[in-house]
């Protein structure tokens, strides 16, 4: 049994459908991101969890509870907002108490206990300070206490570093997982940043217009995504389409787009068509053909520079358009735009979709032909 | 004739001419950059100083004028037949402050004092009704998410569009002996004569006419609360009475303030409510200090119950935003 189970959830907000069939599971301690572009129901799926919002249909059982039914103030439930919502007429240690002043804790406990929680955030002598005093860092901080105050039985946190510039951001990220695990506490944290859910969790949920599209762990969801959506959504790639071939005891892939790879053969038989992923990052790049079958030409179009990257537009035969990003150090004056390179990708780095069925395939290839 | 000339010349020419050569080289010497902001910024500060020139002397005009004028009115002398005569003396504020007083004895026969602390009960009072009526209505509009709210909020405002006499007037229909009020308590059984000229009478009528000032401060208070801060006391175990005790009341007290300042002013000052719909007990400052003016033609001694009016009002003001001021709204 897990800690926290979300069972084929669903909410309509009129005749909008916000969150459709959603089930998840996180275990006790485990870190679970809902990740999403904005608007997906990510929040929405957060807010019933917490109880801000009752589900349409579905079922939500916290420590094998079932609490679907029940108001927001009857579970416990720490909760961290977007903009963190601390008080601005109670001072921190008032903020941090509030929890254990609605659970009736003596006022002197509550002081002990504010005051511990505070040092296990690091953010010692702010008790009586003004929350609107501290930077956004003590504040994020500040209301992570206030949510862990009281040992609930989990911690949702929705979009919580949104609010903080980026460097901020990433030491915070460092942060929040440093407390979780000191905590040990389940966490279901809602981001629409694919590295922040990367980083930071066990398990990733990847949620579109409200459904479920993937979950798993971020390695499985990068190196294997389910669905188109999720192949796009979580970094950058190039969608490709064609249709599996032999030559020299190889897979090779004959695209649409013109050009010819070598893919894994496990993945699909002769005559499959097949749709693929090229992740920009895994593409390589040269001026000069190698030979083989693991790389076909493109022409640039745009390089653009960007420190501790490189990407490169290129154009295909029939004018498809496909990134590649170099890592570190590239030497940038041996590309301009209008050359032909060679573009190499081994066919272990090629995603193939999973999703194409038999009947799927002959759809494909019609649509293909 | 050489350029120089030339230019000596156009100097000479006209004195328009002459201030715009002397811009322009003011302009250049400074450079043309630094020399048009110098020029710009110049003709900027005339504006300002006329812009805030205008308010201040409206301000000087109509209001600094008057009651400088009603203050050294205060300290002159009333002459025969109500002439004022321009001799400096105490004697009106002796005679509405120390006449007849005799507070140990706790019995208060001064006119003035008595009428201010009625006029002041009733201002309290009011506040004290308008705040409670007020609340609910101004906490619903905050907080509601209905497409109505614009129509609602007008309807807050729809009687300002009524003219006050014929409100009151109004009240006198529905209070008077014949009136509403008096048959449906008939139809209850309940016999009375109509509540006109009475504290009750005048209450009423104010709470109706000065509902909109606490209702909308009130208003425009719940409004900015964040939902947020509901929801993450909600989260943290509050039950809705009590999210709204710790959170809401205490976040929208600026507006509950601003409300009750404006509608205790408002009252305390109010002269056609008490003229309309009291009895003599319920002269109020206002009407007292009309009649002396227009009445008793003693305008020194209104002038004098005018400055004590305005400092007792003003005292109190004082003191309630040091006791309810912001920094106390915010602290615990």
């Amino acid at each position: 049994m897990s800690h926290v189970e979300v069972e084929h959830v669903t909410k309509r907000f009129g005749d909008v459908t916000a969150v459709d069939d959603v089930s998840f599971t996180a275990e006790e301690g485990e870190f679970v991101s809902l990740l999403g572009p904005s608007g997906c129901g990510k929040t929405t799926t957060l807010r019933m969890i917490a109880g801000l919002e009752m589900p349409s249909e579905g079922t939500i059982r916290i420590g094998g509870e079932d609490v679907t039914d029940r108001p927001a103030y009857e579970r416990e439930i720490g909760m961290v907002f977007q903009h963190y919502a601390l008080f601005p007429h109670k001072t921190v240690g008032e903020n941090i108490g509030f929890p254990l002043k609605m659970r009736d804790v003596p006022k002197a406990e509550r002081r002990e206990r504010v005051a511990e929680v505070l040092d296990r955030v690091h953010l010692p002598d702010v008790m009586e300070r003004s929350p609107e005093d501290l930077s956004g860092g003590q504040q994020q901080r500040v209301a992570l206490a206030r949510a862990l105050v009281f040992e609930p039985d989990v911690l949702l946190m929705d979009e919580p570093l949104s609010a903080l510039d980026r460097v901020l951001r990433e030491q915070m990220r460092v942060e929040v997982q440093r407390i979780q695990r000191e905590f040990d506490i389940t966490t279901i944290y809602v981001t629409h940043d694919q590295a922040e859910a990367f980083a930071m969790s066990d398990r990733v949920a990847v949620l579109d217009d409200g459904r479920l599209s993937q979950q798993g762990s971020p390695l499985d969801i990068y190196e294997n995504p389910d669905s188109e959506f999720v192949a796009t959504f979580i970094g950058e790639s190039t969608k490709l389409q064609g249709t599996v071939g032999q030559r020299d005891g190889r897979s090779i892939l004959d695209t649409t787009a013109g050009v010819a790879f070598e893919i894994p053969s496990a993945r699909a038989g002769a005559g499959d068509a097949l749709t693929v992923y090229l992740r920009a990052e895994k593409l390589g790049i040269a001026p000069e053909s190698r030979g083989g079958h693991n790389e076909f030409p493109a022409e640039i179009t745009t390089t653009n520079y960007l420190g501790e990257k490189t990407q490169f537009y290129c154009t295909l035969a029939d004018g498809t358009e496909l990134v590649v990003a170099q890592q570190g150090f590239t030497s940038l004056e041996k590309y301009d735009a209008g050359d032909t390179v060679y573009v190499q990708i081994a066919p272990e780095d090629v995603v193939v979709a999973h999703s194409e069925r038999p009947d799927e395939r002959r759809a494909v290839d019609e649509s293909v032909a | 004739m050489s350029d120089h000339q030339a230019t000596a010349d156009d100097v000479r020419r006209t004195g328009i001419e002459r201030y715009r050569h002397r811009l322009r080289t003011t302009a250049l010497r400074s450079g043309p950059v630094l020399g048009t902001i110098r020029f710009l910024k110049r003709r900027k500060r005339l504006l300002t100083v006329t812009q805030a020139g205008l308010g201040i002397a409206w301000m000087v005009l109509f209001l600094l004028a008057p009651l400088l004028y009603v203050l050294a009115l205060s300290f002159w002398q009333r002459g025969a037949g109500g002439v004022v005569v321009q001799e400096f003396t105490l004697a009106n504020y002796q005679e509405i402050l120390l006449q007849n007083v005799a507070i140990f004895g706790l019995e208060l026969n001064n006119l003035y004092l008595i009428i201010l602390w009625q006029s002041l009960k009733i201002g309290l009072m009011t506040t004290a009704l308008t705040l409670v009526l007020g609340y609910i209505p101004g906490y619903f509009l905050g907080r509601t998410q209905s497409r109505f709210r614009t129509v609602l909020l007008l309807l807050v405002i729809l009687p300002f569009w009524v003219p006050l006499i014929i409100r009151y007037y109004a009240w006198i229909l529905v209070l008077g002996n014949q009136g509403m009020a008096t048959s449906l308590l008939g139809v209850f059984g309940i016999q009375s004569g109509g509540f006109l000229y009475s504290e009750l009478a005048v209450v009423t009528g104010l709470v109706q006419v000065l509902l909109p000032f606490m209702i909308l401060p009130i208003y425009n208070s719940v409004n900015k609360i964040d939902d947020e801060y509901v929801e993450s006391a909600k989260t943290m175990g509050a039950s809705p009475l009590r999210a709204f005790y710790e959170v809401t009341l205490p976040l929208s007290l600026p507006g509950v303030s601003a409300g009750s300042i404006l509608v205790f002013i408002l009252a305390v000052g109010s002269f056609m409510a008490p003229a309309l719909l009291g009895g003599p007990g319920q002269t109020m400052v206002a009407n007292l200090i009309s009649q002396t003016f227009g009445q008793s033609f003693d305008w020194p001694l209104a002038s004098a119950m005018a400055i004590v009016y305005l400092v007792v009002l003003f005292a109190l003001i004082t003191v309630f935003n040091r006791f309810v001021g912001l920094e106390e709204v915010f602290g615990e």
